[in-house]
């Protein structure tokens, strides 16, 4: 049987079982003893006033019976009265109030000796003389076993006692006990049924939510979860787990699609290379014609290195810990590493690089910022006619530090604009701008200068030439000519 | 036979053009959707090998536009290889269709199917009176004797015999088998003609004076 004990429902029902259990044990434990000590109440008051009754009765015999001896009444014994306990005579209205048949209240009168002067007929053998009194009254009740007894110790005279049997209300009181127990018990069970009923139907949805988000994560995953009535928060749950599933499905989808234009674009360069070695093949041919081939060959298989780098540098920018390093630049430095690295191809297109830098230091990967500044450049230039000129400028903007890269190329169409950063994306979708473009260099671009926590925009009309505006918080950045930033202190334990 | 290739990958598209020229068709590339639409339509190529991947119009609506003009036999070059494409393609319209990358063998071997399937051939060697055309191998025999016949003859032969029974013209003959680079020279043919005769046999190839040529 599964942990059942680990259920919710179970959970809940053992806490509301508890709960319940323990109100209407107070409950019916409050209702029972206030009943008895109602009845008590009563039984006291009703002692009490058969104790002065007795008491009075006592005191018109008590005279009496101290001239018993010049009384010849026949009922009192020839003994001294302390051996034989007589009924005390009472009047008719008196007699009333003890004996069996009003309840079973009897009484019983010691002398100050301690021996038994009367008592009733039906009082119990064996009564024990009382205990003395607390101080501050002279008459107490006392409960021995089933018998209710308040008795009356005086400073001098007769102790007189009056007592009755509680049997009947004991019984009663127990009966009462069972009543309310099995009462109790029904409405518990009662109680526990309906709370199971109902923790079943506000947990009925949680079911359903399993089972949809199984589909989903099985082979449905278009699918969502379909909760819109029902209890408040596991309505809140099936919409944030419906986000989340949209969200993991962009994932997916994206990196799937990633994937799959990823071969596209490998299989293109193997179909070339293997078409011109199968062709080569085929038939003996001249040194220059196997030179043509492997050119051809050499230039795809430089394309595919190409493509995978582009794709692990991309790969590498998507997973989560890729924060870049930190070092201290300068912007001039930076551009001027780019230039160079691109002096052969501005010199093959005769394309003129202007720079209006301005001394700019800032913290970021200093590589990958020279890497940011090839890739502009190389659009720039690539897509430029020849003889162009490139503008390439920085400095700083408040917080950021700010670099653009202008060109008065042929521009980008404006359905094309919120495209060109997606990968693969090609504007002139045509590969044979294949100057080693693969659609992914603003892709890489843009991680990078995200990846600073900065900003990437065009600006671009056809025609009009483009405009790339990059910026990038300048971290500590400060001008070359602020002061320099104080040293850190460091705290040397002593 | 003529062949065109659309493709946008330069550099396949010279290969693929020269690996079927070397096989003896006359070949016409370009890397334009459009003018690939354009050729097809307005000359009679035996067989179009068509990339899916075009700049302008894409394979399918060169495709979807050609089939509504002409029943040239398509063959589909594409990195796209699931189920469904294939599928797309080949209901679009496609004859026949090939993933990137392929083998060069098995795409000469698919487009000498089309080729044949188009003329009505069922097998690839063709039997006429005494000579047997060995479509494969592109071999000529004469009584179970080799005949050496060179390429544009062969070409002119097989061209006849996959049409055999239906009056070919001169204009045909250059149309099918010289590429549109290649400048026509009213009477080439008929030397090639001439030639073939004196190997395969006068009764070989009719002539129907002022219409054409013919195998019967």
């Amino acid at each position: 049987m599964k942990a059942f004990h680990q259920s919710i429902r179970w959970r809940i029902q053992a806490w509301y079982g508890l709960l319940l259990l323990v109100v209407l044990a107070g409950f019916g434990a409050a209702a029972w003893w206030l009943a008895r000590d109602n009845q008590l109440a009563h039984v006291d008051t009703d002692l009490r006033l058969r104790m002065t009754s007795l008491g009075s009765a006592i005191f018109s015999r008590g005279f009496s019976s101290m001239s018993r001896k010049s009384s010849s009444s026949s009922r009192f014994t020839k003994e001294s009265d302390t051996t034989s306990p007589q009924e005390l005579r009472r009047s008719p209205g008196q007699r009333y109030w003890f004996g069996e048949q009003e309840g079973g209240y009897y009484y019983v009168v010691w002398t100050s000796a301690g021996e038994v002067r009367y008592r009733s007929t039906n009082a119990p053998a064996d009564i024990p003389y009382p205990d003395a009194v607390t101080a501050g009254s002279r008459s107490q009740t006392r409960q021995r076993d089933q018998w209710r007894e308040r008795y009356f110790i005086p400073s001098r005279g007769y102790t007189s006692l009056v007592g009755v049997n509680l049997e009947a209300q004991l019984a009663a009181g127990r009966k009462m006990a069972w009543q309310l127990i099995f009462a109790g018990g029904g409405i518990l069970a009662l109680g526990l049924g309906f709370g199971w009923w109902l923790s079943g139907r506000a947990l009925k949805p949680i079911g359903e939510i399993s089972a949809a988000a199984r589909h989903i994560a099985g082979d449905r995953p278009a699918e969502r979860i379909n909760l819109t009535h029902g209890c408040r928060e596991l309505v809140e749950l099936s919409a944030v787990l419906n986000e989340t599933f949209d969200r993991l499905q962009g994932a997916v989808t994206r990196q799937m699609s990633f994937t799959a234009d990823a071969s596209h674009e490998l299989r293109t360069p193997v179909a070339v290379v293997l078409t011109q070695i199968q062709a080569a093949l085929k038939r003996p041919r001249a040194p220059e014609e196997y030179r043509d081939t492997l050119h051809i060959c050499e230039r795809a298989i430089q394309r595919m290195r190409d493509l995978i780098e582009s794709l692990l540098l991309l790969a590498r920018q998507d997973s989560p810990d890729a924060t870049p390093r930190r070092e201290p630049c300068q912007l001039q430095v930076i551009v001027d590493e780019a230039v160079t690295l691109f002096g052969i191809r501005a010199a093959e297109r005769q394309a003129r690089i202007v720079q209006q830098i301005e001394p700019v230091e800032f913290t970021a990967d200093a590589r990958q910022i020279v890497q940011v500044i090839t890739n502009l450049l190389s659009n720039a230039i690539d897509y430029s006619p020849p003889a162009a000129t490139i503008q390439v400028a920085g400095g700083r903007e408040g917080a950021n530090v700010v670099l653009t890269v202008t060109d008065t190329g042929p521009g980008i169409a404006a359905e094309d604009l919120p495209h060109i950063f997606e990968r693969f994306y090609r504007a002139d979708k045509s590969r044979t701008a294949a100057h080693g473009h693969n659609g992914l260099g603003l892709a890489i671009t843009r991680g990078i200068v995200q990846a600073h926590g900065g900003t990437i925009e065009v600006t671009s009309r056809l025609g009009e030439g483009t405009r790339f505006t990059v910026r990038l918080p300048a971290g500590a950045a400060r001008n070359a000519t602020d002061e320099p930033a104080p040293e850190p202190v460091v705290m040397v334990a002593a | 036979m003529r062949i065109l290739v659309v493709e946008d990958e330069p550099d396949l598209l010279q290969g693929l053009a020269q690996a079927l020229r070397e096989e003896g068709y006359a070949v016409d590339g370009t890397d334009d959707g459009e003018e690939g639409l354009f050729k097809a339509i307005n000359s009679d190529y035996d067989a179009v090998v068509l990339d899916v991947q075009l700049p302008g119009l894409t394979g399918w609506e060169v495709l979807a536009q050609l089939r509504q003009a002409r029943r040239t036999p398509v063959l589909m070059l594409t990195a796209r290889d699931t189920v469904r494409d294939r599928i797309r393609g080949l209901d679009g319209g496609a004859d026949d269709y090939l993933t990137k990358p392929f083998d060069l063998e098995e795409l000469l071997a698919r487009l000498r199917a089309l080729i044949r399937r188009n003329s009505g051939q069922a097998s690839s060697r063709i039997e006429i009176g005494g000579v047997l055309i060995d479509t494969t191998t592109r071999q000529v025999y004469r009584g179970g004797e080799p005949i050496g016949l060179t390429a544009r003859e062969y070409a002119v032969v097989e061209f006849l015999a996959l049409r055999r029974g239906t009056l070919i013209t001169r204009t045909m003959l250059y149309e099918h088998l010289l590429d549109e680079q290649e400048s026509t020279l009213s009477n080439v043919f008929d030397v090639h003609i001439s030639n073939i005769r004196k190997k395969l046999g006068t009764d070989f190839i009719s002539t129907r004076r002022g219409h054409g040529y013919c195998i019967e």
